[in-house]
């Protein structure tokens, strides 16, 4: 009885320990790099020197990290809606129409999320070749609307899953048309997680660093792109305070789009 | 699904006209022409690509070929070797660290451990690979922070040489992977009764064995999928090997980007890729047949 206790004791001890590690391996790096962003010294060393937002008036002056940024922005603005677009009429196929297999076609548009990234971007390489999208950014926003189906058919399935067929049907019976009563009741429902979806759909395609090494050829440089080649040959210090920028806005702009698209699927 | 009752109701309370009762859903082929652009997508940019890496891995009248070499070539079998070692020990770090915090979440009652943990948990999730490889690349350069506390603690005289080594690999893919692992994980926990292990307890039980006669055989299935998980998301990583562990070293990663952009071997790094899905079909089919579908699909919400 007594071994028990401790052994109980050690393991609580031992619980406690492990979060609290894992909260500081998270957050250690992040908060580093926001610190590191604000040091003036020519490289990078930590405790910094000295202090300065030279790295921020860098950023923002520096035509080549404004023209990344852009094409990121513009990216996943474009994909995020396409993927929207195509993820919701699936979505109503399969959850208000007589389609069959509809099961087996939600189960199948997230197989993207378990496919190893890098024999996926093989795949697409030479797909987009015999395509001939290979550098083109139409070819990037399909692309990139692809990955992001998964994640919009996830949150959209729960979200319409949880409005009540019956609200539609009382629509119906007060005159609505089907489409009416899909765009006036239960869209507007699930709205929420429709537009948690959109900004998942926009930073997964504005994170995405993989695919673009394969099929933006040498012409498309997007913000993870242009961070990748630099990183890898020599790290210019401006990069720190992009990586600040990404974290301090994802970390405001994203967490509460991430609310609302968590308390519908509650 | 629960559509059969509603349109039985519904048939009644307008009565048919013809043979067909009125159902409230649309017909298929409205249904079918809806889905059709999901389905043109998935055909054109997921099904076919992924049929093309195996029919070019096999091209040009070498069926096998080039599987065996990548199976036995000392530089191609040493990336894969290194990839596989690296991705288990990446799934045990992201597996500790996520079981702890999912745990925790699951079990707290005090609202600001959640708040704290469920920010924890989610803030890697949404920064994107390079941010974060970016972030650990900072923490373990030769003047940063990890080899200053090193060095002021004594237990250094010279920076240690951190990046470029496979355990800066493990580090960045864990970081990455350890808000996947506390998903799946908390997913798996949700539907844990935590009243089973008052009554264990209450009953005479300790805490460790009700933890592991209770608590453990309930979340097995959905520890395996997550781990799986973790693991065919790590075999693939292509960003973090490169960035933390060089160009050169020896990762599946590393070895396809040589293979297409420096050697000009397309085949052969279709079928590095193709050596790559099969492992993951293998790993998450195993775990299917094992655990079950369900908890599968459970773990990738």
């Amino acid at each position: 009885m007594r071994a028990g206790r401790v052994l109980d004791r050690a393991l609580r001890g031992l619980g406690v320990t492990v979060t609290v590690l894992a909260v500081l391996f998270v957050l250690a790096p992040v908060v580093l790099t926001v610190v590191l962003s604000f040091a003036n010294d020519p490289g990078i060393s930590f405790p910094p020197e000295s202090w300065g937002t030279d790295r921020w008036t860098d950023l923002v002056t520096s035509e080549k990290w404004l023209t990344a940024l852009g094409l990121s922005v513009r990216l996943g603005v474009c994909s995020a809606l396409l993927t929207l677009l195509v993820s919701v009429l699936a979505l109503l196929a399969i959850h208000r129409s007589r389609l069959r297999f509809g099961e087996l076609l939600e189960g199948v548009s997230l197989i993207t999320l378990i496919i190893p990234v890098s024999a996926y971007a093989v795949a697409m390489y030479a797909v987009f070749a015999q395509y001939e999208l290979l550098g083109t950014f139409h070819g990037l926003v399909v692309a990139h609307a692809m990955l992001s189906v998964p994640l919009v058919m996830l949150v959209g399935g729960a979200a319409l899953r949880g409005v009540p067929v019956e609200l539609e049907l009382v629509a119906i019976t007060l005159g609505a048309s089907r489409v009416r009563a899909w765009v006036g009741v239960t869209l507007r429902l699930a709205l929420p997680a429709l537009a948690g979806g959109f900004v998942m759909a926009f930073q997964h395609s504005f994170e995405e660093a993989v695919l673009i090494n394969f099929i933006g050829g040498p012409g498309l440089v997007t913000l993870p792109k242009a961070i990748f080649d630099s990183v890898q040959f020599g790290s210019d210090p401006v990069i720190t305070a992009i990586a600040a920028a990404i974290v301090l806005v994802s970390s405001t702009v994203v967490a509460v789009p991430l609310a609302l698209a968590r308390g519908a699927k509650r | 699904m629960s559509g059969t009752t509603a349109t039985e109701s519904a048939g009644s309370a307008r009565p048919a006209r013809a043979a067909k009762p009125w159902d409230h859903r649309a017909s298929a082929t409205t249904g079918l022409l809806m889905a059709a652009p999901l389905l043109l997508g998935l055909a054109l940019f997921v099904g076919y690509p992924l049929l093309r890496i195996f029919l070019d891995a096999s091209s040009g009248g070498d069926l096998f070929g080039r599987y065996a070499h990548v199976l036995s070539d000392g530089v191609s079998q040493r990336a894969l070797f290194a990839t596989l070692r690296t991705s288990a020990v990446v799934v045990l770090v992201a597996t500790v660290l996520g079981t702890a915090l999912a745990w925790t979440l699951h079990v707290t009652e005090r609202r600001w451990v959640r708040v704290v943990l469920w920010t924890v948990a989610l803030v890697p999730f949404w920064l994107g690979v390079i941010v974060k490889n970016y972030s650990i690349y900072l923490m373990l350069s030769a003047n940063g922070p990890v080899n200053s506390a090193l060095r002021a603690l004594g237990l250094a005289d010279e920076p240690v040489n951190f990046l470029y080594t496979q355990t800066a690999i493990v580090v960045g893919i864990a970081y990455s992977l350890v808000p996947y692992a506390v998903l799946s994980l908390y997913s798996a926990f949700m539907h844990i009764d935590k009243e089973l292990l008052h009554a264990a307890q209450a009953l005479g039980a300790s805490r460790v064995r009700a933890l592991a006669t209770v608590a453990f055989p309930l979340a097995r299935g959905g520890v395996a999928a997550s781990m799986a998980l973790v693991f065919v998301l790590s075999i693939g990583f292509y960003v973090t090997p490169i960035l933390l562990g060089g160009a050169q070293t020896p990762f599946m990663a590393t070895q396809i980007s040589q293979q297409i952009f420096n050697l000009y071997d397309y085949p052969g790094a279709a079928a590095s890729a193709a050596v790559l899905l099969l492992i993951a079909v293998l790993v998450v089919g195993g775990v299917f047949a094992l655990v079950g579908g369900r908890t599968v699909k459970a773990a990738l919400r």
